[in-house]
């Protein structure tokens, strides 16, 4: 133990020098540790002293060593600040090995302890003392490589006589950390340029012994240093949680295997080549660099103080230790009685509770109290046998491994505690701002409302864009700024206004909902929802919703966000529990609906487990995230909570309504982070097929559609009477039981039953409806006579197909399904009122049911998978839509855009989709196909979006002249000006956006009105004011909010009869 | 989403220099939505009074003891209407909203004028960012004269 | 803000209202359903003022309920954010002062640090709601006096 040995003489001879240049040079460390927080510098630090060995080669030795030296001083500190009882004990224990030395210097048992103290793990240090006693010379030997481990990564300058080659070589730190400092702003291509490439040294990984890898890299830097270039190796690195190997820097293996001979410990027979792509991560350091500042607020990891909310008053970095003040817990009594010698009598596991340091207290106990001032601030201190108070706070100073500066989030109690004496409290108030520094990461959202807190934009506010590692992207709310800027993460606070109805997603108050009614800086003041009293909370913690929680979240059975079986058998979410009743979302997904539901209007709870199939066929489940693509709720996305009947409701923590749950159809959504792949190719295509179709139908059931009532919800309604006029009467067909494929007309429905009677035997029949409803709705929306589906079956799935079959014929093909049919979406359905009257009966479909009766005789491909499905299709006699202006409606229908599911789809149907020819009748050809898709598709999805759309129009054709189109024919996109509507639907149209083109002639289904943005011109196109022009002057939802040119008003309308003017 | 609505209704609010930015200054989408979607037509407190005092006598002429007929609701409308009229005698709110719907105003303006009674034209301002729309002329003068006939009102009554 | 405003309900009916006083019977038993109740879309209905149509009953199946649709004009007072109003003051609790100091006792109040205005108990204040939470049966808002001309317009203590 040469080394070791040495150490102790320098300590022994110049521990006061020590001491002094520990100054000068840890100003300059200090800067420099600045510049280059990550330890990732630090260790390409020690690289460049390897390199630099040769020229100040003596200076480098006695750094080396005086590094560990001073070492040791931080070891006594840490001993005597983290564990006095310990420390003691140590003491005692050192010296028996340790004889004189123990005063001057701290000795080996110091050491012991120590390490004791980090292999125990943090719990035991109170017990170990002299029990764990070893002998000196194991410590010694053991400490020497452990010190290797913990020698800090910063080099030190500690050679006074060589000043100016320190002063040199900081400089050249500088500049070279100059750099680096840029690095946060240089654009990826110069990072790329920094990466290394097949020029550059190789990284050669050679194995050592395990615990010595720090040894090892210390010797090859000896080596270096003695041999200088005739080693050709070009650093070493050794990493802390890399065990048994160290990297070698060099150009070739054989210069690194050259550079390993000789040398203990190291076992260069094995060299591995680090490939260049893993070179950085080599380097890269996990643990980010904590940022330790004045007034951070930290945790105690270890000692009495373990889990104390402590405030930093200052850094060391260079010894790599803070200065802290907490709330002392100290035992005055234990103390005064330890301070008169007398015996203390441990007590275990005895923490003193926190208490400020009355000074007049301890006087009283006879303790000695020195006043005395600090040199460097020149504030007072009482200490009291050795520990620093003021303000009745313990002042600590401890090494930076013991506190922990990473998402502190100290309660309101703590601080107002912290708070206590002389202070107002603003400052601490204040520096919660260092809170945000530490903070967890992905901790904005797309969307929130922010606010920079430091730096040249304070006080801007803006929206979050994109978060991307540290940097946040940021729409700022002034004008005349960039459209977004980069925040670096740690700059910016969530804001919020008084007003804002928010929910505390963290912290202590955590599930409680209130309006915010005060803002203060970080602190918002909340006035809770259950209480009516003001909570303290921090922005951070906080998210916008309009969830309200009331301190009961269940009632009986039945808890808040439970999905339960109404008595009327509709079912829903419960999103909020009140005195009495639960509100209930219900699981209609054509709008949202809620209500109000007493207990015993509860069935059960629906808690099983299913799965369903999105758009694409991907199996959705619980707890997956999925995007809802169309419906009213298009564009939310969030987790599945629930699955029901092909229902989903989806929780999206952005949605302000309904506790953040919408209902949708789970053909309207798609997974998210899902492979779209492992769906089978036909079954994704057939379901695009499928959806094709369903828009079709809407326009068919004129009496379902005006109450917005969606399909599953049709059941209770059908129970509660008010679907009496819209289904009874109907015709419809039974597809299960003795009467299967009868035909009949609806005669009374009664609950689950239906009275039929039954064409060809003038007789009436009872059929019990327990099999899909929904399926039963739609058939009973249908009024036309032939394409009764036979639904009483008993408990059949299969029933509708007939029904399916019809639309093909029509199936225009640009309503294709995997392109947002409408085009914005959102059409709220039910908005309409009026639904297209003359659709239903479209001739063409007639046809196809008498030409191929069988087919809907029997479904044999029918899965019971999906009946809600079917109804929709079912109906849709498609025709008349694709006459409908509202036909070009379904933009993404062209079958051109959906080019890859198309070109997937087997199904004949491709050929025949002629874009503008929705009447072509190849139903056969078509035929084929659908069965497969049908089940999957419930299409509903379709439907609530065309439907709108519809209703909108009917008011007169859909296009107007002198709005601005798109225009899709031939594969090819470009944008028109509507100058005439001919009678047959298709329009006269001049190219180019500013109509100065050619003038040709679209049909409808080739071209899409343009969706106007905010402050766009634009003119309404149906509604009383279609024709009218105005301006968009905002946009919410799927509302537009217009100024009317002719009358000023303003008016809200639905953006889908709103198209941009030219 | 979230933002997107907040930038919204931050539009409404500040408005980007055109009339509409006065129309709806204060008033958020909630009310516009309602406003138009429910066909609602604006009250006045003094209106709900006069609506309120007579259906309480009718109560009062069927009933011994109107009180128990009514919600809890009515009679703290009823209360509140009273204390905040700012004109008691069917005649003058008759004329209130007479003279007030002579300003073009849109119908909350006009309900929120006749409740608040603003003095000067600042606050008639403050309490109604949108009568001082470019696209409507009113200049302080108009608005002066507005308030001015509406003090001359409760004068008079 | 108060609205005059019309709206639909469908009223349940026993045979037995049935007769020459039906439609009393249907108009007494909507006051008592429907005055008094709050929904978040249309806020507190304060009083029917007119019935506009009573819609023909439907038999209900197996109950011999008879069902109403019924029209009906009613007053109903809904606050928006943004809207100003006055407004009596029913309670003083301590929530975050701040220019205004809060003062306990037998009617405690706010008080400027001059001491000129004083909120408490029947006050009148004028204030501008800027928030409001809207549930299926509840409105609750959150207003400020912190804007011009806004804040106590009468003080019960000074008359």
């Amino acid at each position: 133990m040469p080394l070791r040995r040495r150490d102790e003489d320098d300590d022994e001879m110049e521990p006061e020098d020590d001491e002094e240049y520990g100054e000068e040079g840890e100003q300059q460390a200090l800067d420099d540790e600045e510049l280059e927080a990550e330890e990732e510098e630090e260790e390409e630090e020690e690289e460049v002293e390897t390199r630099r060995g040769g020229s100040s080669r003596k200076r480098r030795r006695s750094d080396f060593i005086d590094d560990v030296a001073e070492e040791d001083d931080e070891e006594e500190e840490d001993d005597d600040d983290d564990e006095d009882d310990y420390g003691g004990g140590g003491r005692r224990g050192g010296g028996g090995g340790g004889g004189g030395r123990r005063n001057k210097k701290p000795s080996g048992s110091q050491f012991f302890d120590l390490e004791a103290e980090v292999d125990s793990d943090d719990e035991e240090e109170d017990e170990d003392g002299e029990d764990d006693f070893i002998d000196r010379d194991v410590v010694a030997e053991e400490d020497d490589h452990r010190r290797m481990h913990r020698r800090p990564l910063l080099p030190r300058e500690d050679d006074q006589e060589d000043v100016e080659a320190l002063e040199r070589r900081i400089q050249q730190r500088y500049a070279r950390s100059s750099h680096t400092e840029y690095d946060e702003e240089t654009t990826d291509v110069d990072q790329q340029a920094l990466l290394p490439s097949v020029r550059d040294p190789k990284l050669w990984m050679v194995k050592c012994a395990i615990g010595k890898e720090r040894e090892v890299a210390a010797c090859l830097m000896q080596k270096f240093i003695d041999k200088g270039s005739e080693l050709q190796i070009k650093s070493v690195v050794a990493l802390d949680h890399l065990k048994n190997y160290i990297y070698i820097e060099a150009d070739k293996e054989a210069h690194a295997k050259e550079a390993c001979k000789g040398l203990r410990n190291i076992y260069a027979q094995k060299v591995m080549l680090v490939p260049i792509r893993e070179m950085t991560e080599v380097l890269s350091v996990e643990s980010k660099a904590i940022d330790l500042s004045r007034d951070t607020w930290v945790r105690m990891k270890i000692g009495t103080y373990k889990g104390d909310l402590a405030k930093v008053v200052d850094v060391d970095n260079v010894r790599q230790r803070v200065t802290v003040k907490l709330i002392p817990r100290i035992d005055l009594q234990a103390l005064a009685n330890k301070l008169e010698g007398r015996e203390v009598v441990k007590k275990k596991a005895f923490v003193p509770p926190p208490r400020f340091m009355n000074i007049d207290e301890a006087r009283e106990l006879h303790i000695r109290v020195e006043r005395r001032r600090d040199p460097m601030t020149g504030d007072y201190f009482e200490n009291i046998g050795g520990m620093l108070f003021k303000d009745g706070f313990l002042y600590k100073t401890v090494s930076m491994k013991s506190i922990s500066a990473q998402n502190i989030k100290p309660t309101f109690d703590e601080l107002e505690k912290f708070r206590k004496p002389g202070e107002n409290g603003d400052g601490d108030i204040a520096s919660l701002s260092t809170l945000f520094a530490n903070r967890k990461k992905g901790h904005f959202m797309k969307g929130d409302a922010v606010i920079v807190v430091k730096g040249d934009l304070k006080n801007l506010k803006g929206w979050v864009e994109k978060v991307e590692e540290d940097n946040v992207h940021i729409r700022p709310e002034m004008k005349g700024l960039p459209k977004t800027l980069a925040v670096h993460e740690k700059e910016l606070c969530k804001y919020f206004e008084p007003g804002n109805h928010v929910k505390v997603v963290s912290g202590t108050q955590e599930g409680s909902t209130g309006m915010v009614v005060k803002v203060e800086q970080h602190v918002l003041i909340i006035l809770s929802d259950t209480t009516k009293e003001h909570i303290r909370v921090f922005a951070d913690d906080v998210v916008e919703s309009s969830e309200v929680t009331t301190g009961v979240t269940r009632i009986g059975d039945y808890e808040l966000h439970d999905l339960v079986l109404l008595d009327n058998m509709s079912f829903g979410v419960i999103i909020r529990v009140e005195s009495e009743a639960f509100q209930v979302l219900k699981g209609v997904t054509d709008r949202p609906e809620a209500s109000l539901v007493k207990l015993r209007e509860i069935k059960c709870k629906l808690d099983k487990k299913t799965s369903v199939q999105d758009r694409f066929k991907n199996t959705v489940s619980v707890k997956d995230v999925v995007r809802i693509v169309d419906g009213p709720c298009r564009g939310k996305q969030g987790p599945v909570e629930h699955i029901y009947k092909g229902v989903l409701f989806v929780y999206d923590r952005h949605h302000l309504e309904h506790a953040g749950f919408i209902c949708a159809k789970s053909q309207s959504c798609v997974i998210v982070g899902g492979s779209r792949g492992n769906g089978d190719r036909n079954g994704d295509s057939y379901s695009r097929l499928s959806h094709l179709r369903t828009p079709s139908h809407i326009p068919q059931s004129p009496k379902r559609f005006p109450r917005g009532g969606p399909p599953i919800d049709s059941r209770g309604r059908n129970r509660g009477g008010r679907g009496h006029d819209g289904s009874t009467g109907a015709t419809v067909k039974i597809c299960k039981g003795p009467f299967k494929g009868y035909r009949g007309r609806v005669k009374e429905i009664k609950g689950q039953t239906v009275r039929i009677e039954l064409e060809s035997q003038m007789k009436v029949v009872t059929g019990k409806s327990t099999f899909d409803r929904s399926c039963v709705s739609d058939n009973l929306a249908v009024t036309t006579p032939y394409r009764d589906t036979s639904r009483y079956g008993m408990g059949s799935e299969t029933p509708m197909h007939p029904s399916r079959t019809p639309l093909h014929p029509y199936m225009t093909p640009m309503r294709d399904p995997g392109a947002t049919p409408i085009h914005d979406g959102m059409r709220t359905p039910m908005r309409d009122r009026a639904w297209n009257p003359y659709t239903p009966m479209s001739p063409p479909r007639d046809n196809w049911e008498d030409g191929n009766p069988a087919s809907w005789g029997t479904s044999p491909q029918y899965q019971p998978g999906s009946p809600p499905s079917r109804p929709y299709e079912a109906p849709t006699p498609g025709s008349g839509w694709a006459n409908t202006p509202g036909g070009n409606y379904s933009e993404a229908g062209t079958p051109r855009d959906s080019s890859s599911a198309y070109a997937n789809a087997p199904s004949p149907y491709l050929p025949s989709t002629p874009g503008g020819q929705p009447m072509t009748p190849n139903s056969a050809s078509y035929l084929p196909g659908t069965p497969g898709g049908q089940p999957m598709t419930p299409g509903t999805g379709g439907l609530d979006v065309m439907s709108p759309v519809i209703g909108g129009e009917n008011d007169g054709p859909w296009f107007i002249p002198d709005i601005l189109v798109n225009i899709r024919r031939s594969g090819e996109e470009s944008v028109g000006v509507i100058r005439e509507v001919l009678a047959d639907g298709s329009c006269r149209v001049v190219l180019g956006s500013s109509g100065g083109g050619d003038m040709v002639v679209v049909l409808p289904v080739e071209m899409e009105v343009v969706v106007p943005r905010k402050n766009d011109r634009i003119k309404i196109m149906g509604g009383a004011l279609r024709g009218s022009t105005g301006k968009l002057i905002g946009v919410d939802g799927t509302d537009g909010i217009v100024k009317v040119d002719d009358t000023l008003d303003v008016k809200i309308l639905d953006l889908a009869i709103l198209a941009k003017l030219a | 989403m979230s933002g997107e609505e907040e930038e919204n209704a931050a539009e409404l609010k500040i408005g980007d220099g055109n009339s509409f930015k006065c129309l709806i200054v204060g008033m958020s989408i909630e009310f516009l939505r309602f406003d138009q979607k429910s066909k609602a037509k604006c009250l006045m407190n003094c209106e709900v009074a006069l609506i309120l005092e007579h259906k309480y006598e009718q109560l009062q002429q069927t009933s011994d003891d109107p009180m128990n007929q009514v919600s809890q609701v009515f009679e703290k409308s009823l209360q509140y209407v009273k204390r905040f009229s700012r004109y008691k005698n069917p005649d003058a709110v008759r004329q209130v909203r007479e003279i007030l719907s002579r300003y073009q105003l849109a119908e909350f303006e006009l309900c929120v004028l006749g409740n608040l009674c603003p003095e000067t034209v600042e606050e008639a301002i403050a309490m109604v960012p949108s009568i001082k729309s470019k696209g409507r002329a009113h200049d302080d003068e108009a608005i002066e004269k507005m308030l001015n006939d509406l003090s001359l009102i409760k004068k008079f009554e | 803000m108060f609205f005059h405003i019309v709206l639909e309900r469908n009223m349940q009916l026993h045979p037995r209202h049935f007769g020459r006083s039906l439609r009393e019977n249907i108009v007494s038993k909507l006051m008592k359903d429907v005055e008094g109740t709050c929904s978040g879309r249309h806020g507190f209905v304060v009083a029917i003022t007119g019935i506009e149509n009573i819609g023909k009953g439907l038999i209900r199946d197996g109950t011999g309920f008879v069902t109403f649709p019924v029209k009906y004009q009613c007053v109903v007072f809904r606050p928006f954010k943004g809207e100003i109003l006055e407004a009596v003051v029913t309670m003083v609790n301590k929530l975050i002062p701040d220019d205004m100091e809060f003062q306990s006792g037998d009617m405690p109040n706010y008080t400027t640090s001059d001491g000129s205005v004083k909120i408490q108990k029947d006050s009148e204040v004028r204030l501008k709601i800027i928030g409001t939470r809207v549930d299926a049966t509840e409105i609750f808002c959150i207003g400020t006096i912190k804007d011009d001309f806004l804040g106590v317009i009468n003080d019960p203590a000074a008359a």
